[in-house]
This record gives structure tokens, C-alpha cells and sequence, in this order.
């Protein structure tokens, strides 16, 4: 059937077709802080479809469809990013409801079908419909079998039935290919879209803007005048109540993996033939497949001990709550990644990530080769460093150039000096949040923003060395101070190459 | 606060004054991606734009012209103003956006002569017409050279969606009117009723649009049936009738019934928010649909630099010009 030839324009393009979201998990912390937020946003922004309605489903009743609303509405008062106005939120608390069921109950899904059909008859939802798994990944198989024993995966004429699921996906190479595995027992992989939020941060999908839509920027993306990368993720907190989690999960498993080996790709890529989603997504995919195996000696694990953050006194992870005594989980890792291709050979990319750092701020820092030769006295040019153009994901999101000027005076002296542009100064809008943009990407069908099956299969192909390595060797992390940029075993990793991390 | 000046060495210092004033030393100038020149032709209207243009948070120019013709004046005196607001929740950088406004005669070029030399260099500018489209005035002519996109308002005078579609057709010019961005949710209203493919097809059936607006001004209700017959390629008539109701703005639609070889949908907007749909052998179900604030309305055009191809083919059809 021909599409609809009144959506034939780019202000429509903006808000999707019709559909109902369905969040199991829907009364859980992450449909509380970041979902329904984000859902409630999109309505102020006018962004969700006319035909719209949201279904969460969970084992405690709140007290119906009105109990719900009334929950949703102190988890938007305290977590949305635009104040909760009555008449705003009646409009939106019309398109809630609630379903109290278990998961591995046929008549939970029993009555999401009857629930579906009463969205689509009372709010023309037009029967396309995205699943939100936002519960651990160990019930994705049970849903995903009650989903498809029932029937709710099949799709019909121009309806969809997509389904998010969140990170981890997996804890290994293998667990990850069976989570895959489990899911495409229901869903094709085109019906799959895995959340990493920050693939939804304004400026990490900014880097391809800058690479690509700049003339100036991609003749020198590359080894040639390229020196080194530095992609650090620091966080000030500590694990905050999550140390049952994280001692499942650990920095690698946590950040690396995921997060960190995404913005590289996006860093790392080819340009692509279009922005069309899969085009978008191979090129990222290449990258990756690029990506050498971590060696165990090019990976440094850290774990905080007792120190002083932000000006408080902390306590060590392995004093935190829910974290074994003797705990070799790692909460920094350093590391130093190669990619074998043309564009990047011999350009090493230094990650870094750690909880109870300095700060909290997550960068991108391109270092350039030095100038081939300097034409000014040592004394001119002693403070002149390389240039560093640097991709700020937050907080202060924007790009920041160094570069070497002449101080004022009647002598020649070279000062390095910050071109900073910041994204509130030109655009003054809060960005959205992450979740905002990819829900909507989601309804939209695009998947240019989900990390791919094989995306995320050789994401654990590049990390699985060093998990081996400390399944067969055992050993644990370096202690380092709260509050200090991680052990002197990182910085010995970089000094061995004759370089040095920047302090963000 | 404001101080009348005459030149543009003099405006410039004041609000370098102003800036230093409002934020001291962390005051930063928003980076420059637009200038906006807005011209009315009376002081009241000069005044509501000046504050709503004050009121832009998330796509306030960095320098805004607020232009004021009058026909008694002789010269050009300015009131230049600067806004400032930390740049982040909490945070200690200020970031401040101008705004001026420019008093001075009705006639000529002198008012575009002094916004020319206060635009800031190299960036698109919009020039947001509010007085009625007296095309061939002189003032408008002059300030149209330096606009990149204009921007009106047909809903304060409907006369300027007819006057405007001889322009495109004429000049192919960029151009856009907030009466078509005040029914952005009413299209996307619509356009969910044939999102239903059980309903698609009656699109290509397309008779009759019948359209209640608010008496004051037809522009947005020609826009939307016109929207319609542009998108279905149907030869069908469209049908405005003016209402009075006193909960909702002069313009603002309220019902629109869609004839589709006898198959009729209808929306209905009892109050300002929502609306009702009504379609065959559906049930009856309301929808959200709210028409956003001036200042927001305004903020969304400035989003555009190029024309919007579904606004000129719903213009043309509006008019009956070539598109």
C-alpha cells in the first residue's frame, strides 16, 4: 500500500506514525527516571504521534490505570527535564496505562492483546506497537517467548512490532551471541533496537556531523597528521548503591565495551554512502571489525580505595554496599587500542574510564602530530603544545581547539591558547535527553542510533582477551585514591609511548 | 534598560555597556548562527514582539532588530537591550543575546540602512513582516535585500497570504508563514487518521474539505484544506466558514470535515488542547492538540533556512499560484 501522502514532508517526518509503547518494567527505576520522562518531553515537544497510547505492565499493582498515573506524575516531577504543569499532564496522563501481571504468565500477555486493542480502538494506535524491555537481561527470554507465544510479534501490512532492550547484552562473546540468539526467536534482528543512551547524546552523534559535513576537518582525520586519541569517560561517583550490579559487571564490561568502543566507531569510521541507518551502521560495524584485540599488557584495571571526592571524604569500592571485602572487581581500566586499517595504522586510541575520578566528563581528544619543524627560538615556542581538538559529551557540550598564538608584546612568544565553542551559547536549548531521541528513533524505525548484533558481537571479540586473561590469571586491579586520575600503572602505559593522558 | 542612540558606533558601544553591565566579566555573546529584522508598523505590535523576541529561550537570535516604521518620523533612534542568562543550570558563564529597537520613518530605506550596518556579519537573516504585505512599500523592499528568509503572519492580515503567494510566484523567494506553522498539529491530527490503511485510500477519494475558523482571519483554514488538496493531488473544494467563539484566539480552527467519496472524518476541537477524531466504523477518540505560544512559534520557523516545499504547494493551491 502506498504510504501516506500526507506525511510526505520534513516538519511530519519529525513525529512518527502511529503506535503504542508497551514498557515491561513499566513502574521500575528506569522507566521512572528516564522513560516515562522522556515519553512526557516528547509530548510537551509535540513530538509523539496523535495516535498514541503507553502500556506499562509489572508485578505490583499501583492501584490501575489512575494509580499509575499518579505514580508516573511524581517520577516526572522529580526526573523530567521541563516542569510538570497540571494542564500538560492531564493531556499526557490520558495516554497511560497499566497491566499487572508476571512476566511468565500466558495471561499477562492474554490481557496485553486485549489491552492493545482497546488502545487502537479508543486512541488510533494502528496497531503498530514497541516493546520496551526495561527489566534485567535475564527475563528477556521470558517475554520474548510470551510475546511471541502470543502472537504479539507479528507484524501485518504497515504495522511494526519492534522491541528495545537494554545493556548488558551479554557478559562474554558467547552470552551475548545466545542473548542474540534468544531474542531472534521472536523478533528478526531489523525488529531489535538495543539502547546504548549515550548513542543518543546530542554530540556524540555530532561527531559525524563535524567529520562530514566540515570541508576542513576530514584531510587531516587520519594518521598522516594524526599523533594519538584519548576517549575518556570519568564519573566522580562512586558505584551509588549499585554494587551488587557492578560486581557483576566491572568498568570493561560496564563502559568499554559498550559505550566507549561506540564512540570510537563513530570516531574511527569511514564516511558512509549516505546517513540512511544501515549505511551508517556498517561503516561503524568496519570500524570495529578493525579494531585489533585488546592484549591483556595494554590494559591497566584500577579500583578506587578510600580518598577524598569532590571535597568529600569516600569510602573504597570494596567498603561500598552489596561489594564482597575482597572484591577484584575493576572500577578504572586504562587501555591502548589499535586499528588495523589505512586511515588509523600505528595511531594508537587511549581509553580511560573509572568511577570516584576528579570529575565527571566524558571527551574526545584528538592530539596532532607537532609541526615538522619550528621556526621560532626554543624560548619562543618552550610553551607551545600540539594541537588538541577536542569533542566535549559532557557536561558542556561543544569543541574546543588548541592552538599556539603570540602573546602581545614586542617580542615573538607563542602561548597555546583554547577556541571553545559551546553548544548553549549557539543554540541555547537544553539538549535533549538521550532516551527522548532514541524512543523516538525507535517509533520512527530508525536504527541508526542501535548498536547492531554484529556491532555488539565484536565489540566482546576486541574485549574477550583481557576477560580470559583474568578468568586464566587471576590477579586484580591497582588501588588508586579516590578522587585522583586513576594508578600510575595508566600513566606508565602512556609514558611508555612517550606520552601523556590530559587532564580533562 | 534602555538608552535611545542614532548611530551604529554609538549602539554598538551601548551594548557593549549593557553586556558588561548585566554579567561583568563572564558575560560571553551567544555564538552567532542567525539574525532576525522584525517590522511593524505600530508601537503596540513593535512592543509584543520585542517581548516575545525577549521571550525566545531555545532559538533567540543573537542579535534581534525590532523595526518600527513611523510615518511622523524623520531619523532613526535606537533602543538597544541585551538579555543574559547563565549558560547552564547552576553554572557561572553568562551568555547574553541582543536586541534592538529601531524607531524611524515609515517610508524609505533608512531603517533598513541602519539595520544593515547592526546585522552581525555573514549569517542568514529572517526578516519577519507583521505590518499589513504592502509589498511595494519601499521600507519593506529595503529590508527584503537583506533577508534570507522572510517570515509573516497572515493570520493578522489575511490579506498577505494571497499578497505573499504573488511573491513566490513571481520571485521564488524563501519564504514561510506562521499562520502554516500554528497548524502544524492540526495536519499531524489529520494526517493520523490516514495513517489507519484501512482509511488510506479513501485519501484519493478527496471531495470536500469543510472548515469552521474563528472569525478574523481564514489564512490557516485556506492553508489546511489547501494542505490537503496539494498532498492528495485531488481536484476537491474547500469550504471556510467563519464561527464566533470567545475561547479561542481570531484564525484558530475548530472543526474540519473531510468528504471522501462519501466517507466522512471529522475533527473537532471543543476546547483549546484537544480534539476529537471521528472516523467510519471507528470509535470516537481524542487526540492532543495544542497550538504552541507565539514566541515558540516564531522560535520553530527559525529553525529553517530553506523553504518548505509542503507550505509553497498548499500556498499555491491556497492562491492559485504555479508553486
Amino acid at each position: 500500500m502506498a504510504a501516506n501522502p500526507l506525511r510526505d514532508e520534513f516538519r511530519m517526518h519529525r513525529v512518527p506514525g502511529s503506535c503504542a509503547a508497551v514498557i515491561f518494567g513499566g513502574l521500575g527505576d528506569l522507566a521512572g527516571r528516564k522513560l516515562v520522562p522522556a515519553l512526557y518531553n516528547l509530548y510537551l515537544r509535540r513530538l509523539l504521534p496523535a495516535g498514541f497510547a503507553m502500556i506499562g505492565i509489572g508485578r505490583t499493582d499501583p492501584g490501575g490505570d489512575d494509580g499509575y498515573r499518579a505514580e508516573l506524575r511524581k517520577r516526572c516531577e522529580e526526573f523530567s527535564r521541563t516542569p510538570v504543569t497540571d494542564a500538560e499532564w492531564d493531556g499526557f496522563a490520558e495516554l497511560l496505562n497499566w497491566i499487572t501481571g508476571t512476566f511468565d504468565d500466558p495471561k499477562t500477555y492474554e490481557q496485553l492483546t486485549s489491552r492493545l486493542g482497546d488502545v487502537e480502538s479508543a486512541r488510533g494506535t494502528g496497531g503498530s506497537v514497541l516493546f520496551y524491555l526495561s527489566v534485567p537481561p535475564s527475563q528477556f527470554p521470558v517475554i520474548v517467548d510470551g510475546l511471541g507465544d502470543a502472537g504479539l510479534t507479528q507484524e501485518s501490512g504497515e504495522s511494526f512490532r519492534r522491541v528495545v532492550i537494554e545493556k548488558p547484552f551479554g557478559h562474554d562473546l558467547a552470552s551475548s551471541a545466545d542473548l542474540n540468539a534468544e531474542v531472534h526467536r521472536a523478533f528478526d534482528e531489523r525488529q531489535v533496537f538495543r539502547i546504548d543512551h549515550y548513542l543518543g547524546k546530542e554530540t556524540v552523534q555530532n561527531i559525524l556531523v563535524f567529520r562530514f559535513a566540515n570541508g576542513i576537518f576530514e584531510p587531516v582525520w587520519n594518521r598522516n597528521f594524526i599523533d594519538h586519541i584519548q576517549i575518556t569517560v570519568a564519573e566522580s561517583i562512586g558505584v551509588e548503591g549499585r554494587g551488587r550490579f557492578y560486581e557483576e559487571a566491572g568498568a570493561l564490561r560496564d563502559i568499554v565495551q559498550n559505550h566507549m568502543l561506540q564512540v570510537l566507531s563513530f570516531v574511527a569510521m569511514e564516511p558512509p554512502a549516505s546517513f540512511a541507518a544501515e549505511a551508517v551502521r556498517d561503516e561503524r560495524g568496519k570500524a570495529l571489525v578493525s579494531c585489533r584485540p585488546l592484549k591483556p599488557s595494554d590494559v591497566v584495571r584500577g579500583q578506587y580505595a578510600a580518598g577524598h571526592a569532590e571535597g568529600q571524604t569516600v569510602k573504597g569500592y570494596r567498603s561500598e554496599d552489596g561489594v564482597a571485602p575482597g572484591s577484584d572487581v575493576e572500577t578504572y581500566i586504562a587501555a591502548r587500542l589499535h586499528i588495523d586499517n589505512w586511515r588509523w595504522a600505528d595511531t594508537p586510541f587511549y581509553l580511560r574510564t573509572g568511577k570516584r575520578l576528579p570529575k565527571r566528563v566524558t571527551e574526545v581528544a584528538i592530539q596532532f602530530k607537532r609541526v615538522p619543524h619550528l621556526p621560532f627560538s626554543y624560548a619562543a615556542a618552550e610553551q607551545l603544545e600540539p594541537n588538541v581538538l577536542v569533542l566535549r559529551i559532557q557536561p558542556n557540550e561543544g569543541i574546543s581547539l588548541r592552538f599556539g598564538a603570540k602573546v602581545p608584546s614586542e617580542r615573538i612568544q607563542i602561548r597555546t591558547v583554547n577556541m571553545d565553542f559551546q553548544y548553549d551559547t549557539a543554540f541555547a536549548a537544553a539538549p535533549a535527553e538521550a532516551y527522548e531521541t532514541l524512543l523516538l528513533d525507535a517509533m520512527r524505525g530508525d536504527g541508526t542510533n542501535f548498536p547492531r548484533q554484529d556491532a555488539v558481537e565484536e565489540s566482546w571479540r576486541i574485549v574477550e582477551p583481557v576477560l580470559e586473561a583474568w578468568r586464566s590469571q587471576g590477579g586484580g586491579p591497582h588501588p588508586y585514591e579516590a578522587g585522583t586520575w586513576g594508578p600510575e600503572a595508566a600513566d606508565e602505559l602512556v609514558a611508555r609511548d612517550r606520552r601523556r593522558w590530559r587532564r580533562p | 534598560m534602555s538608552v535611545a542612540l542614532d548611530t551604529p558606533e554609538a549602539i554598538e558601544r551601548q551594548l557593549a555597556e549593557l553586556r558588561g553591565a548585566a554579567a561583568g566579566e563572564q558575560a560571553g555573546m551567544r555564538t552567532h548562527i542567525v539574525d532576525l529584522v522584525a517590522y511593524a508598523d505600530d508601537d503596540a505590535v513593535a512592543g509584543e514582539l520585542a517581548t516575545a523576541l525577549a521571550g525566545l529561550r531555545h532559538s533567540r537570535p543573537s542579535r534581534a532588530l525590532v523595526a518600527c516604521g513611523d510615518p511622523a518620523a524623520d531619523a532613526v533612534t535606537a533602543s538597544p537591550s541585551v538579555f543574559c542568562a547563565p549558560m547552564q543550570e547552576g553554572g557561572k558563564a553568562i551568555v547574553c543575546s541582543e536586541l534592538v529597537r529601531l524607531d524611524g520613518p515609515a517610508s524609505g530605506d533608512a531603517l533598513a540602512s541602519m539595520a544593515a550596518s547592526l546585522l552581525l556579519p555573514d549569517l542568514p537573516v529572517f526578516l519577519f513582516w507583521t505590518a499589513p504585505p504592502d509589498f511595494d512599500r519601499p521600507v519593506f523592499k529595503a529590508l527584503r535585500t537583506l533577508a534570507t528568509r522572510l517570515v509573516t503572519d497572515s493570520t493578522r492580515f489575511p490579506a498577505t497570504l494571497d499578497a505573499l503567494g504573488a511573491v513566490v510566484a513571481q520571485d521564488r523567494e524563501v519564504v514561510t508563514d506562521l499562520a502554516w506553522t500554528k497548524i502544524t498539529g492540526w495536519r499531524e491530527v489529520v494526517a493520523s487518521i490516514f495513517d489507519d490503511p484501512d482509511h488510506r485510500d479513501a485519501l484519493a477519494r478527496l471531495e470536500h474539505v469543510a472548515i469552521d475558523y474563528i472569525r478574523g482571519s481564514d489564512a490557516q483554514a485556506r492553508l489546511l484544506g489547501s494542505w490537503l488538496v496539494a498532498g492528495t493531488g485531488c481536484d476537491a473544494v474547500v469550504t471556510t466558514r467563519p464561527v464566533e467563539r470567545a475561547d479561542m484566539r481570531a484564525g484558530s480552527l475548530t472543526h474540519v470535515d473531510i468528504d471522501c467519496g462519501g466517507r466522512r472524518y471529522t475533527v473537532d476541537r471543543p476546547q483549546e488542547g484537544m480534539a476529537v477524531i471521528d472516523a467510519p466504523g471507528r470509535a470516537t477518540r481524542r487526540v492532543a492538540l495544542r497550538v504552541p505560544p507565539f514566541e515558540v512559534l516564531i522560535g520553530e520557523e527559525l529553525e529553517f533556512l530553506t523553504n518548505d516545499h509542503a507550505f509553497l504547494a498548499a500556498l499555491a493551491a491556497a492562491t492559485g499560484g504555479g508553486g
